[in-house]
């Protein structure tokens, strides 16, 4: 490293001007005529080459590089190691630029590897940003078919068995359906889908649910949304309530809580597997085995029933205030307990009665049909071309950023280890020096 | 280099201009080097090679970092300590008086039958030995290379007031051994 400079000595300045004047051939003071005469001594001292050692030199050095062979002067090649490290880095550059131009902001759109955690956040921000969105939320009241008013709340259910069946359109694939009452589990996915499996009917009561997330693409969320509400009507659900976030861009979401007479469920969501803009990207079917829960409250309301005519019957059959203020009390809280048991068991069949429906619809791409449907030519279209090659770059960017993150430290530490090298390989030199 | 690496500047090509430099500093840097390496094969190597480097990396040069005399001694420099560090050796600065060099050169014309001369000589060339090697390569690069302060400081990775310094005192060690009484 250099040092930086400072004033030298005048007698030490006005010294080495002696030399570099005696060495140069010039007239230097009487006053250094003996420094002058011992720089002439030191540089008679120079090694010679000897000629035939000169010669040997200049066939070694100028026959070895000689005009005949000269390297043509390159200019900034291409091959370049400096040149190679900056197309790699320009290329993943616009990879990055085109995916996240390409996904509208968002990498989880779409992304096989990025899609399902991020995409509600990637939703919201996007609902909040685009002017053209518009959002409107919809809870209706505890509706149900035919009359009847639903619980205000469904309590949770304890006891009894419990399964469910995933699907996903991640596999494709079709799990044979477990007997009733047995744990069940499955995925499945494409336009349709396997018919939702079911308890068989027996005189078990059994809670069923499921969940359904629907891709479609942002501007069909809308008409998605609508053929939801169609199916719900058609089917005598009801929609507890929802939430639809329609976009011009590929943001779409919406989402609906439905209840759904459980004998209607099964083709509801076929026929929600099915609507025309939409593909399925999950489903899962869920059912809990509540009859012992079930026998139990019923049970002790009928207990309670009882208890409460025995005790009209000896307050008839009473005589003092004191036999009868006693037997009001116990009337009265053997009415409470009838009052409880009947809104635990009417929660407990309604429960049984309607399903658990969810119903998600995301807004961004619409993946592939794995086969031609009846709503889709499955040709090869511009569209679909450059949506693969999206997902190609995406997939690709993540790689790429992956393979970033790992080679970022890595060399660094190579850095540090070639400087560290090269540092130890100087002293060395260094050394070698002292040592002569 | 930018002599060095574009073709035809002042109508010369690249290789013209290293010709040129070869010309002007073989002998220099063989001087340089083989007081570095004591040996005369040793030194054709080096020599050899450190020209091989520079034609290599003439890409390199950057003229506003100093001329081209000390890029390439710089480059002889670590070539020769390359060298000193694969063979281990140490010899005295003038290694073969008698036969590989002729170190006639400007003592030419001095009369070579004065005793006197030729004692002075031979004082010099003890007080040459008993140098370090950081005091040899000093001498080396100034007073058999011919380089100036600037570029000695340029291939000893100093500033130019410190290669001054360095220099004074390697003269002031060398007066004093002349000096000194037999």
């Amino acid at each position: 490293m250099r040092q930086p400079e400072f004033p030298l000595d005048p007698d030490l300045v006005v010294e080495l001007e002696a030399i570099d004047a005696t060495l140069s051939g010039r007239i230097v003071d009487p006053e250094f005529a003996e420094l002058a005469e011992l720089t002439v001594m030191v540089a008679a001292e120079r090694p010679q080459l000897a000629p035939e050692r000169a010669q040997a030199l200049d066939e070694r050095v100028l026959g070895r590089f000689g005009p005949a062979t000269p390297r043509p002067v390159r200019h900034r090649s291409w091959r370049s190691p400096g040149w190679a490290a900056g197309l790699s880095i320009a290329a993943v550059a616009a990879v990055a630029v085109i995916v996240v131009a390409g996904s509208g902001g968002g990498l989880s759109n779409g992304n096989p590897f990025l899609a399902g955690a991020s995409s509600s956040a990637s939703h919201s921000s996007a609902a909040n940003k685009s002017s053209s969105a518009k959002t409107y939320s919809l809870t209706t009241p505890a509706l149900t078919h035919k009359g009847a008013k639903a619980p205000a709340s469904l309590g949770s259910i304890s006891a009894g068995h419990s399964s469910s069946k995933s699907y996903s359109s991640a596999s494709g694939s079709n799990q044979s359906l477990a007997p009733a009452g047995s744990p069940t589990n499955g995925t499945t996915g494409g336009a349709a889908g396997p018919s939702t499996p079911a308890p068989t009917p027996n005189a078990r009561k059994v809670v069923q649910s499921a969940q359904l997330q629907l891709s479609a693409q942002g501007r069909w969320v809308d008409v998605v949304a609508q053929e939801v509400f169609d199916v719900v009507g058609q089917e005598k659900g009801v929609v507890r309530s929802s939430q639809v976030t329609a976009a011009t861009s590929s943001n779409g979401y919406a989402t609906f809580n439905l209840s759904i007479p459980s004998a209607n469920l099964s083709s509801t969501v076929t026929r929600l597997s099915g609507l025309q803009h939409s593909r399925v990207v999950s489903r899962t079917d869920g059912t809990q085995d509540v009859n012992g829960p079930y026998l139990s409250d019923q049970r002790r309301l009928t207990d309670a029933q009882a208890l409460r005519t025995s005790l009209l019957k000896q307050l008839a059959k009473a005589t003092t205030q004191a036999q009868i203020d006693s037997l009001q009390a116990r009337i009265h809280t053997a009415e409470a307990q009838i009052n409880s048991d009947q809104a635990t068991l009417h929660r407990l069949q309604y429960q049984i009665s309607f399903s658990q429906l969810s119903v998600t619809v995301n807004g961004g791409p619409v993946p592939l049909p794995l086969a031609s449907g009846s709503h889709s030519s499955g040709g090869f279209t511009i569209g679909r071309a450059a949506h693969d090659a999206v997902k190609v770059l995406t997939v690709a960017a993540g790689v790429a950023l992956i393979a970033l993150a790992a080679l970022v430290p890595l060399a660094l530490l190579v850095a540090l280890i070639v400087w560290i090298r090269l540092a130890l390989h100087r002293r060395r030199r260094e050394q070698a020096l002292d040592a002569a | 280099m930018q002599a060095l690496r574009e073709p035809g500047v002042q109508g010369r090509s690249a290789w013209e201009r290293f010709e040129s430099l070869y010309r002007s500093s073989r002998d220099d840097v063989y001087a340089y080097v083989i007081s570095l390496v004591r040996d005369a094969a040793a030194a054709e190597d080096v020599t050899a090679l450190a020209f091989e480097r520079a034609y290599r990396r003439r890409r390199t040069f950057d003229r506003r970092r100093g001329e081209e005399r000390a890029w390439l001694f710089g480059i002889a420099r670590n070539a020769a300590l390359d060298e000193l560090r694969r063979r281990q050796r140490v010899a005295g600065l003038v290694f073969d008086p008698a036969g590989d060099t002729d170190t006639d050169g400007p003592l030419s014309i001095i009369d070579q039958d004065d005793d006197e001369v030729i004692l002075r000589r031979t004082t010099v060339r003890a007080a040459l030995s008993e140098l370090s090697g950081r005091d040899r390569e000093l001498i080396a690069l100034k007073f058999h290379a011919g380089l100036t302060n600037a570029e000695l400081a340029r291939v000893l990775g100093i500033s130019e007031s410190n290669a001054g310094t360095l220099l004074h005192r390697t003269i002031q060690k060398l007066r004093k051994a002349c000096n000194a009484p037999a």
